[in-house]
């Protein structure tokens, strides 16, 4: 085998690719062969170094809670999100989602606009005597209800429960916001 | 004794979330030592490692066995940052870490000298620092082709089926991403 042949089988002699005669072929030129040596040996030489610097980048990374923020995207996915269909939707989700709560924090600094809330509302209506009734909401929209039962509710983590009663069309609200927008509506009735 | 993936898998698709934990235990470290080697930054890393069990946790059922677990997921945490680095690749802004002096190159993070003599250790650690920057300079295909090979020591056969391409184009792949990383490193070897 001369120095021609070798370098076209360089990769696979590298790899362990060669059949056994081919293989002692290539050996015996490398052994006889100073040039042919230097260069597998520089190649073998690029391999060590790189599988030592993947191994230190990757001993740098934290993976403690890996599996903590797995189960949360599992669960988040399973039960509000669609899916995400690739990464660069997931952080664009993030940042959007990033924006609009900076946006609904300057907004409640000021006083009377209670309506510019971020945090998530849910207004159940309970009508007593059991008729279909029309309201209409905070937001201005028609809502047409129909008598419920509210067995339980759970409440994310930051956010409060205010409950009363309208007595003139005889409804039940259910006020569920982020807490600081509380602050405010205190303000306000205490005026 | 440990239970086989293909038990962890099937109690996976039960909801077994157990199940699913034991299987992120076993294999965070092997993806995330070839997804890190793709990718910029560990934040990037992590988040792909993330994504990609989360990708083959959802679509369990579509998971036929015809390949290992490992393998599956393997595939699935490759393209993903191989996605990532294509993304990344059309972007015109340039990083500055303001931590680095000027004109020095950054040294690959991590500080471990693993028993050496510590003069070795930093040559070795600037080595790799310039083999990563060699790498990235190689297209995100190239580059997936040399750090499976390499690092995971992965056959021609499996980067084929990880990638999804021909054994020919593995071969040739390697082959070229090789030759570049020799001509920019032949100075340093």
């Amino acid at each position: 085998m001369d120095c021609s042949d070798f370098q076209d089988k360089l990769d696979q002699y590298l790899d362990r690719r060669l059949d056994a005669g081919e293989h002692t072929r290539a050996c015996t030129h490398v052994r006889s062969c100073r040039p042919c040596d230097q260069v597998v040996t520089s190649f073998q030489k690029t391999g060590a170094l790189l599988r030592t610097a993947a191994a230190d980048r990757a001993a740098a990374v934290d993976v403690s809670g890996l599996w903590d923020s797995i189960s949360s995207q599992l669960d988040l996915e399973g039960e509000r999100r669609p899916a995400v269909a690739s990464l660069a939707a997931a952080r664009e989700a993030r940042t959007q989602r990033g924006l609009r709560v900076a946006a609904a924090r300057a907004i409640r600094t000021r006083i009377g606009q209670l309506v510019a809330v971020a945090a998530a509302a849910v207004v159940a209506f309970v009508f007593l005597g059991g008729e279909r009734q029309d309201t209409t909401t905070a937001s201005g929209a028609i809502a047409q209800s129909r008598p419920v039962r509210i067995e339980s509710m759970e409440v994310a983590e930051g956010h409060r429960v205010s409950t009363w009663v309208k007595p003139r069309i005889k409804t039940r609200v259910i006020w569920v916001a982020d807490a600081g927008d509380f602050a405010v509506q205190n303000a306000l009735d205490e005026r | 004794m440990d239970p086989a993936d293909s038990e962890l898998v099937e109690r996976g698709r039960a909801g077994d979330r157990q199940a699913l934990h034991a299987l992120v235990e076993r294999y965070q470290r092997r993806i995330l030592g070839v997804v890190v080697a793709l990718v910029r930054n560990p934040e990037d890393a992590r988040e792909v490692v993330q994504e990609s069990f989360v990708r083959a946790f959802r679509s369990l059922d579509a998971f036929k066995g015809d390949s290992s677990f490992y393998t599956w997921l393997y595939r699935i945490a490759v393209n993903q940052a191989i996605d990532l680095q294509r993304r990344e690749s059309k972007r015109t802004t340039v990083e500055y870490d303001e931590t680095q002096p000027a004109g020095d190159a950054p040294l690959a993070f991590g500080g471990k000298t693993r028993g050496e003599d510590p003069y070795d250790a930093v040559r070795n650690r600037e080595l790799g620092a310039k083999i990563f920057e060699a790498i990235e300079d190689l297209t995100p295909d190239h580059r997936a082709v040399i750090l499976l090979r390499e690092i995971d020591g992965l056959s021609y056969e499996e980067i084929s089926q990880v990638l999804g391409c021909s054994l020919g184009t593995v071969m040739s792949r390697l082959h070229y991403a090789r030759r570049k990383l020799q001509g920019k490193l032949k100075e340093l070897l």
